[in-house]
């Protein structure tokens, strides 16, 4: 057995889950998600071994290539050649249409806002890594999350979702965030 | 109240079920890395195809032929002249792979009217015996006559295979990403950085008024390839003595735009060691500015039922794509120019009739 594609395998469990949350919820269709991070994650196998950190790695893959999304045409219809029908529950419970009205406000979002939101809470990167993957400098990232918690929190609030302020942990944003609301 | 990541993940709370598990991805990759060892043209992928289309295109316009006619008589006081050898038929290989130590020079599986290219590869060995491949440059081999060598007389001149040759360095401004602060190269997702790096190309002649080119990468860890050792690669080419032999195409055109004939071909096989995708040109013979660029694609993660053929195209966007039976192909016919209708390009695409794709004993010569 290989020991560098049992480590890979490894790897892949650990992480798919985390890398199709991270697609979707930045590009919102969950077929381009699954058909970008399986794609990133095979493109990861051939560079394995030669990566000094794989997730950090696909992660900035997988980003990049649902922001781009839109601009490839050949992706879209690589994608598109293989519908398969989405499996989603009926709308039976509070927590689907709560689930629904947040995706409805978070697909509002600007995508650049919405890309560096997920990668701060979802991914739980800091500035300079979120910086470093989306190639931009920090005090882009901090502007950009700041607007963005602004603007989520203004869409929450019109679906009667209240959402809480980062006072703690994202003490600098917050701040940021308050300074938009009140200015 | 919610947080923030209490609202991604109740985003995210009905997800369903994943059509790719881990063997899934595993096998993906392996097929990725058997078919496309490097990223030659930026990623192997579907963006690639476009890329690809473009360096095919401008290299069919990058030469400049000085004199295509063939060597002119000398009279019988002149001192021996050397002799041009005869072009070769159009669209034919005339040499093979070579090595020379640890370089691989493949069988050349690019060719149009003007010139031959195959890739150079490195097997380096490390201190352990582990063996890494990586593909180091390309060699270009021009019709007798075609290629002008004046951007090289300014360059480092030697000689090679006893005839003048020129050794030619730029700098060449790339993007790339890097990881711990080392750039690695031109990814398929995008440049987030931009680094210039050396380009080193030394062109000689293999016969009288005959040049060929060894160029490197420019991705900066793979281009390990000295002058020194471009030089013994150089000095090893030969053409091969045998008939020339015909490229071959993997499928028979049915429609083509009118006066449209093959322009280019590249790509001999979908599971060479260097290739994960095939290109075809069709355009007025003398021009590309109009084109028909036929392209097929491994599909990464083929889907379990994909049983029939399917066609569509991207409204106003010039191209289309078809779906193959059994899912493992795609095929993109495109016109560049964004000139021709999506009609005729769904025409051209519905109409083509195919070989057995991964035998490229069953792909048609070029007549």
């Amino acid at each position: 057995m290989n020991p560098d594609e049992e480590e890979f395998r490894r790897f892949v469990a650990a992480r798919l889950e985390m890398l199709r949350g991270l697609a979707y919820l930045t590009c919102g269709d969950w077929q381009i998600a699954e058909d970008v991070v399986s794609t990133c994650l095979a493109k990861l196998y051939v560079r394995w071994g030669s990566v000094s950190s794989p997730e950090r790695y696909v992660t900035r893959m997988v980003v990049r290539a649902v922001v781009d999304e839109a601009r490839r045409p050949w992706r879209r219809e690589w994608s598109a050649s293989h519908a398969l029908p989405e499996v989603i529950e009926p709308d039976v419970s509070d927590r689907i249409t709560e689930a629904m009205r947040v995706r409805q406000a978070l697909h509002q979002l600007p995508p650049g806002q919405r890309t560096v939101l997920v990668l701060r809470f979802y991914a739980d990167f800091s500035v300079e890594e979120t910086a470093e993957v989306l190639g931009r400098s920090p005090g882009t990232i901090s502007s950009q999350t700041a607007r963005g918690l602004a603007t989520l929190r203004r869409l929450l609030a019109a679906e009667d979702i209240a959402l809480v302020e980062e006072l703690e942990e994202r003490d600098d944003d917050a701040r940021c965030a308050r300074n938009l609301v009140d200015g | 109240m919610h947080d923030v990541r209490e609202i991604l993940l109740m985003a995210k709370a009905d997800a369903p079920p994943a059509r790719y598990g881990v063997e899934d991805i595993v096998a993906a990759g392996r097929r990725r890395s058997r078919r496309a060892f490097v990223q030659r043209v930026g990623g192997v992928g579907v963006l690639a195809a476009a890329v690809a289309t473009t360096a095919v295109l401008s290299a069919v316009n990058l030469v400049v032929p000085i004199n295509h006619g063939v060597s002119t008589a000398v009279s019988a006081a002149s001192p021996p002249a050397p002799t041009t050898p005869a072009p070769s038929p159009p669209f034919t290989f005339t040499f093979g792979g070579y090595q020379v130590g640890e370089y691989r020079v493949l069988a050349p599986d690019e060719v149009n009217q003007t010139y031959q290219t195959a890739g150079v590869l490195r097997d380096r060995k490390d201190a352990r015996g582990k063996v890494t491949t990586l593909y180091v440059g390309t060699l270009t081999v021009y019709q007798p006559t075609t290629f002008d060598p004046a951007k090289f007389r300014v360059s480092t001149p030697m000689t090679v295979q006893g005839r003048d040759a020129f050794q030619y360095e730029t700098q060449q401004p790339v993007g790339g990403w890097s990881v711990g602060g080392r750039a690695i190269g031109v990814p398929s997702d995008g440049p987030s950085i931009s680094f210039t790096v050396t380009t080193n190309a030394l062109a000689w002649q293999y016969a009288h008024d005959s040049w060929a080119v060894l160029s490197t990468e420019t991705n900066p860890i793979e281009a390990v390839f000295p002058l020194a050792d471009a030089i013994e690669v150089a000095e090893r080419f030969t053409v091969a003595p045998t008939d020339p032999v015909p490229a071959k195409v993997p499928f028979r055109t049915g429609y083509l735009p009118a006066g449209f004939t093959l322009q280019s071909v590249s790509g001999q096989s979908l599971t060479a060691e260097n290739r994960g995708m095939v290109t075809f040109v069709y355009a007025q013979p003398g021009t590309t500015a109009v084109s028909v660029t036929i392209s097929i694609l491994w599909v990464d993660t083929p889907p379990p039922d994909a049983v029939k053929r399917t066609s569509r195209c991207n409204p106003g966007q010039h191209w289309c794509a078809t779906t193959l039976p059994g899912g493992k192909f795609w095929v993109a016919v495109e016109d560049p120019s964004q000139t021709l209708s999506d009609e005729e390009l769904l025409k051209v695409s519905d109409d083509l009739t195919f070989a057995t794709l991964e035998d490229p004993g069953t792909w048609y010569p070029v007549s």
